[in-house]
């Protein structure tokens, strides 16, 4: 459920192609500005669509992804100046008197024919190691909540600005036009009770307009908000509302010719069939055991992270371009040793049965699969080394992400930080090259999708960013 | 001819407007071009300036750059295909005309001051489709001369109902009644339409409707933003703008009130609050953040918001470098920075409401509540008590001392003033001579003083202090009580043993001392000597009490303040602790520093700047203050180029759809040139020299034969000028998200047209807000719970709607309102299928159907009748007989449905609150219910 060109400032296309509108809205915006250039996506696509899974709050890489042994030399010693180099750290942990240095507290196992090591909390993540493209060098210089996973999601710290999503309703439009291009799905962790909030934000269209923000599916009430008929009133009862409607919107489109009257007549028609394709969609039933098996027990529970997985496997099918899931629970402070393993638990089947399921079907090809939060943690502990109870700050300088599909390298293991997990050695990636390299493989230059707003043409990537190639194949 | 006219088309309708033989007009043609693809690096900003070679301005080598933009060969081709910004054919053929025509430049024009162009002549008898022309004010002159330049014809006049019901919601929101209707139909007088205009102008609702808009640019909301997303209260603020609008402030004057309100002489209460409108930036008090970052960002969010609220410019740019196109240096952004960095806030803050500092409003309730008790304490105070001479004896200070160091002085009025230094803690030691007699209570003054800033009576920056402990020696003080005591900081903690806590009184802003009393144990002063300690010794340091008056009593009764008066003295605290407040300016006596920030980065220090104005704008005049007032003089003088303009534009923008400006947030070298740059600044110097009156620029705009045409588009005009910025035919567009909610309400019936206040909570499907941002400490904080309002408050008008920036209601966003988070100058208006399941299935629309249902049912005795009435409620205008005929086919399969399966009606009408009228039966109302819904989502009825 795309529109890019049905806003105001696009009617005169919508007026041209109003019969095909869907099939060419898509290039045709993208062509705002590429088409002086010859026409058509930029680069030639290796994906069509992106499925986000983002860990809310932050995972810690050094306990799941960044493997250094070494560092178990270093449990409980003061984090050496020289390391910390008196970067700016959060009113959390400036404080503290001391920066213990707390290594891995799970153990590490290697996988696959890449022999990628990932931490005994991870043992389905274990089973795609040659699927996933491990970053370890991802960096922001956002340090806290707010601000980062603003950041990551719109390439700004600040609000305003469109977020991945968007651009790509507003670039590359849908390929289902009774479903929306953009789909959110939330939910709650079971680690960190007191986590960060989301925002609505996050999938907001910014400075676009607003038919490119995403639409959230909601595991209470109706999965899109007001999508059900109300009590009472049967789908037979509805069209001929519609039918009604739409003949008496005719006769206003035939007297005054406003063509955004046209427009609403399309609408309420996409609405109608949106009312079935989106039970369609919503409906396991028809998912065979074996692939409920794979997903895990709590696949059935709407709104578990589960469920959430299976569902954004289903749009991707439908040719949902970008599924943004959200994953609240990772912002440990405290308490590592007992919540680190409940939000692994939650998400690790169910993010290795997704691209196991989405590489049965032949769809990981053209689907990139991102796993990531919006920074890292810190190798010193937050609290005394001495409590149990112990937790690790808010990390930009250096975090883990994986990637896997729309023609990421599989297997690899992208650049080296430290042996503490605190700076990077090799190989940075920093959020706006991460984004334009998610760009690219959709057929994007992240350098030419704009949009000018307040006499700027802005771009998710500011004006930074530069492609990755060791990244992709 | 045609050819020609179809390849400007092209590049867009403002290039239509004028053909002239002598070479592009430079700010017209040449610089949109120049500026969109050469300043980038050959433009004003000379950090990333190319080859040393300018553009924006004359002194280059015009064989070379002409050869340079036709080149083939990629090394020399400029731009160069690197910067992925190459000429169009259509560009290059404009620059290569300009250059052989000598290259000229002409200031940026919304630059120059605007000048009253002279009003043009129309041909008669040629400008109105089958009529004479029709020029009702200069709008129409200027609107007619230049389709007659196109070879164009404007439309007649909209018939009458179309007409009334498009100014009614333009200037309401809110669609004309029936009776509004008939007496308009009936009225056969030639001003009957311009007598309409002045009634609708003096309602309300239109103050709420010129508000709808100035929120947005304001970004007001209910909460912080960040973060948490806490609650705040800013709704007095958003009061104040209705009422501006209401009353018709001049527009000079509501920008220098908002902008600097609390800086005026004598500065009333409506002044200050005023100036909520800079203060409706986002807060954050998320743990572990720093807070020099979170105030730079609210400095920019507000030099921002500024920039495109007044100046129609974008400033954000030159936050990290030189604007790259408009001459706006980066030390101009942090000259305007400058003014905004002297409020005393904090960086985190707003975990309890609203962030200091604050203005405490009472509501009208509270002050006829007040003046009530002042006069029952007056009247019983009169007649002795315990703030009366009466039963008190004053305490004569003798030998007095000061652990900070200050000079304790004893008065005439035996008053004691502290002068010097001042200790960060202090404790002041006054012995005093009191009578003989068994003392029963201790009265403590404070007292106001010239000498003390603000007039004190505490020796803080803002008059206030923290009494942490009263001690008298030698004597258990049992009670206290006290005439007046800030929130947090209870007259009761200064006798808590505690030095941690204290009583303050909220400084000068209340203008007068307050007294508290201490009863004790009884006692004799050994040789009629007392002494009293009074310790400021609380954390919050340099506060201590600057003038003070000790009295003792012998009387048990007025010794703590007890009895009637002192009740009355408590719930007069009660009552004054309770006023709402609103977040406003103060300006720090010593402001903060202000420096250049590299990169915008707010740890990174440059060059240190003072408050100042954008130089390419006209400078300040000499002697001009250095704070907010010298800023909201120099924007609304006569020789400002840019809010005039900004603001006719901006009211343009609302009646007709587009601004004369498209862009309406920019005015700079990136913004398109205007459709009609002489009736532009026509407007701007009219609006400006009639006293900046915004109702009388409103009425001449909706009286305009432009306004009044019919909206039926031709066929041409769809193909040439599909956003009818030639204004061929009239105005029609989609309502805001606000109104398309008020029109539903209004035309059931339902509305309730009660005018501000705290907002409300409309019904919304439960859990939104939690799903985002649901925590185990969430009782912690405000705005975290939706509690739907019950009754008349969940049917007020969409503005009072509770304005959550991280989960904005719903059913509004989806009609492209926005989340508030920073300034919105323009809304996009989007047609999506989400929009029709609001319309479809919101209970808040089907609880509007189901009550128009009953309206309908009850307006006539047969189905047409009723049906015609419907239709006219929603859409303004007669139902016509296919209309009336497909609504009635509806009715007569809906009604075959119901009564076939009655259990299915009783489930449709159960939706809402609203009371039902038992007499009609289930299914007859459940099918008039479907009909009236269908009314309701009819495009024309979400039309204006």
């Amino acid at each position: 459920m795309d529109f890019p060109l049905l806003h105001a400032g696009n009617r005169r296309v919508f007026l041209k192609g109003a019969a095909s509108f869907m099939g060419t809205t898509a290039l045709a915006s993208l062509m705002g500005r590429a088409a002086e250039a010859g026409g058509g996506l930029h680069l030639p696509a290796k994906a069509k669509r992106v499925i986000y899974l983002h860990q809310s709050g932050a995972p810690s890489h050094i306990d799941l992804f960044d493997h250094k042994p070494a560092m178990a030399a270093h449990q409980g010693k003061e984090l050496p100046a020289s390391v910390r180099m008196g970067q700016r750290i959060t009113g959390m942990t400036s404080g503290q008197s001391a920066f213990p240095v707390a290594s891995a507290q799970w153990g590490f196992a290697r996988h696959g024919k890449s022999g990628m090591p990932l931490s005994e909390l991870l043992p389905h993540t274990g089973k795609i190691a040659d699927d996933i493209c491990l970053i370890k060098t991802l960096n922001t210089e956002a340090i806290n909540h707010d601000p980062a996973i603003t950041f990551i999601q719109t390439g700004s710290q600040q609000p305003g600005r469109p977020c991945f999503g968007s651009w790509l309703s507003y670039g590359l439009g849908s390929t289902n036009e009774n479903l929306p291009s953009f789909v959110v799905l939330i939910s709650q962790g079971s680690g960190n009770r007191t986590d960060q909030p989301l925002f609505s934000r996050l999938w907001g269209a910014g400075f676009l307009p607003g038919s490119y923000q995403g639409v959230k599916f909601r595991s209470q009430g109706d999965p899109v908000l007001y999508l059900e008929n109300p009590a009472g009133l049967t789908r037979e009862a509805r069209r001929e509302q519609l039918d009604t409607l739409g003949e008496l919107n005719q006769l206003t489109s035939g007297a005054l010719h406003d063509p955004e009257t046209a427009t609403r007549i399309h609408q309420y028609e996409m609405a109608y069939r949106m009312q079935a394709s989106v039970p369609e969609l919503t409906d396991l039933s028809k998912e065979p055991q074996h692939v409920l098996d794979l997903y895990g027990p709590e696949v059935k529970t709407p709104g578990s992270y589960a469920y959430n997985c299976l569902l954004a496997r289903r749009m991707s099918e439908r040719g949902v371009r970008f599924v943004q899931l959200y994953h609240r629970g990772w912002d440990q402070h405290g308490d590592l040793k007992n919540h680190l393993p409940k939000q692994c638990h939650d998400v690790d089947q169910a993010s290795s049965a997704l691209v196991q399921d989405l590489k049965q079907r032949g769809l990981l090809e053209d689907t990139i699969v991102v796993f990531a939060g919006e920074f890292g943690r810190t190798a010193y502990v937050q609290g005394s080394i001495s409590n149990p109870g112990f937790g690790r700050d808010h990390h930009g300088r250096c975090f883990s992400v994986w990637v896997a599909g729309g023609g990421f390298k599989g297997g690899l293991v992208h650049g080296e930080t430290d042996e503490f997990c605190y700076n990077i050695v090799r190989d940075p990636v920093h959020v706006h090259d991460f984004n334009a390299t998610l760009l690219h493989q959709l057929g994007i230059d992240h350098e030419r999708l704009t949009y000018r707003f307040q006499g700027r043409d802005f771009r998710l990537t500011d004006i930074h960013g530069k492609l990755v190639g060791a990244l992709v194949g | 001819m045609r050819l020609r006219v179809l390849l400007i088309l092209a590049i867009g309708p403002a290039v239509v407007l004028r053909a002239r033989a002598a070479g592009p007009d430079f700010n017209r043609d040449v610089r949109p071009v120049l500026s969109d693809k050469c300043y980038s690096c050959h433009g004003p900003d000379e950090k990333k300036r190319e080859a040393k070679l300018r553009l924006d301005q004359p002194g280059w080598d015009a064989a070379e750059v002409k050869a340079r933009i036709v080149s083939t060969d990629p090394d020399e081709v400029m731009p160069p295909p690197k910067v992925k910004r190459p000429l169009a054919e259509k560009e290059v053929a404009v620059l290569q005309s300009w250059i052989a025509n000598g290259a000229g430049y002409a200031k940026h024009w919304a630059f120059e001051v605007p000048r009253r162009a002279a009003v043009p002549e129309v041909a008669a008898g040629s400008a109105v489709l089958g009529g004479g022309a029709v020029v009702r004010n200069a709008v129409d002159a200027f609107v007619l001369a230049r389709l007659e330049k196109e070879g164009w014809k404007a439309r007649g006049e909209a018939d009458r109902e179309r007409l009334l019901r498009r100014v009614t919601l333009d200037l309401t929101g809110v669609p004309p009644t029936v009776e509004e209707l008939d007496a308009f139909l009936a009225d056969g007088a030639g001003d009957a339409y311009e007598k309409a205009v002045d009634r609708l102008l003096g309602t309300t609702a239109y103050g709420e409707r010129m508000a709808q808009h100035w929120l947005d640019l304001a970004r007001y909301a209910d909460t912080h933003g960040y973060h948490l997303d806490s609650g705040r209260e800013m709704w007095i603020w958003r009061d104040w703008v209705i009422r501006a609008f209401s009353r018709n402030q001049p527009f000079d004057q509501f920008v220098r009130e908002q902008l600097s309100g609390d800086l005026m002489p004598k500065a009333a209460r409506e002044q200050v609050i005023a100036t909520g409108f800079v203060r409706n930036n986002m807060i954050n008090f998320e743990g572990g953040a720093i807070a020099e970052e979170y105030l730079n960002a609210y400095m920019v969010d507000r030099v921002n918001t500024f920039s495109t609220v007044f100046l129609g410019l974008t400033m954000n740019c030159a936050q990290c470098h030189d604007h790259k196109y408009d001459p706006l240096t980066m030390r101009d952004f942090y000259s305007l920075y400058a003014y905004f960095n002297a409020v005393p806030e904090r960086g985190l803050d707003g975990n309890r409401g609203n962030a200091e500092p604050v203005l405490s409003v009472p509501t009208a309730e509270q002050e006829a509540r007040i003046a009530e008790l002042e006069a029952e304490i007056k009247a019983a105070e009169s007649a002795g008590g315990a703030d009366g001479e009466r039963g008190w004896v004053v305490a004569v200070p003798g030998k007095m001392k000061s652990s900070g160091g200050a000079v304790l002085e004893r008065q005439a009025d035996q008053s004691v003033l502290a002068k010097g230094p001042q200790g960060a803690t202090d404790v002041y030691e006054v012995e005093c001579e009191v009578p003989a007699g068994e003392i029963r209570g201790i009265r403590l003054e404070t007292l106001t003083d010239a000498t003390l800033a603000g007039n004190g009576p505490g020796r803080a920056t803002n008059g206030n202090f923290v009494l942490s402990e009263m001690e008298v020696e030698g004597v258990k003080l049992t009670r206290a009580a006290a005439s007046y005591s800030q929130k947090g900081y209870e007259i009761g903690q200064a006798v808590d043993g505690k030095s941690g806590t204290g009583w303050a009184v909220d400084g000068n802003a209340r203008h007068a001392g307050d007294k508290a009393w201490f009863a004790c144990e009884p006692f004799r002063a050994a040789g009629g000597k007392m002494v009293v300690r009074l310790r400021f010794e609380s954390p919050v340091a340099l506060h201590a009490i600057g003038r003070f008056r000790l009295a003792v009593t012998m009387d048990a009764a007025l010794a703590g303040g007890q009895g009637s008066v002192d009740e009355k003295r408590r719930e007069l605290e009660q009552v004054r602790r309770g006023f709402p407040t609103v977040m406003v300016m103060q300006q720090m006596e010593k402001p903060r520093d202000t420096y250049m920030l590299e990169r915008g980065q707010y740890d990174v220090k440059g060059e240190k700047t003072v408050p100042g104005v954008p130089a390419a704008l006209g400078g300040l005049p000499e002697g001009a203050p250095g704070d907010r007032r010298a800023l909201a003089a120099w924007l609304t003088g006569a020789e400002h180029p840019l809010l005039a303009r900004v603001t006719v534009n901006r009211m343009w923008s609302m009646f007709f759809g587009r601004g004369l400006v498209k862009t309406v947030n920019d005015f700079g070298l990136q913004g398109e040139y205007p459709s009609h740059p002489e009736l532009l600044d026509w407007l701007a110097v009219d609006f400006r020299e009639s006293g900046w009156d915004v109702k009388r620029l409103v009425r001449m705009l909706v009286t305009s034969h432009s306004y009044r045409q019919s909206a039926a588009a031709t066929p041409e005009a769809l193909e040439k000028d599909p956003e009818n910025r030639l204004l061929s035919h009239g105005p029609r567009h989609r309502l805001a998200a606000e109104f398309v909610r008020d029109n539903a309400l209004a035309v059931s019936g339902l509305l309730n047209a009660k005018v501000g206040g705290p907002s409300v909570f409309p019904p919304q499907p439960p859990g939104l807000w939690e799903e985002l941002s649901k925590r185990e400490d969430s009782g912690n904080w405000t705005g975290q719970v939706y509690t739907p309002s019950k009754g008349a408050d969940a049917y007020r008008r969409g503005l009072y709607t509770f304005w959550k920036r991280t989960c904005p209601p719903p059913s509004l966003t989806t009609f492209d309102a926005p989340d508030r988070e920073i300034c919105t100058a323009e809304r996009a208006v989007t047609s999506t299928p989400l929009q029709a399941l609001v319309l479809l299935n919101d209970p808040v629309y089907l609880e509007a159907a189901r009550v128009l249902a009953e309206r309908m049912i009850k307006s006539g005795a047969d189905d047409k009748a009723r049906l015609a009435a419907g239709f006219r409620l929603c859409t303004s205008r007669r139902a016509g007989e296919r209309e009336v005929s497909a609504l009635g086919g509806l009715l007569e399969r809906q009604v075959a449905r119901f009564r076939a399966a009655p259990g299915e009606a009783e489930k449709l009408i159960l939706v809402g609150e609203a009371a039902r009228d038992e007499k009609i039966p289930a299914w007859e109302l459940a099918a008039w219910t479907v009909v009236a819904s269908t009314l309701l989502n009819l495009d024309e009825t979400i039309s204006n």
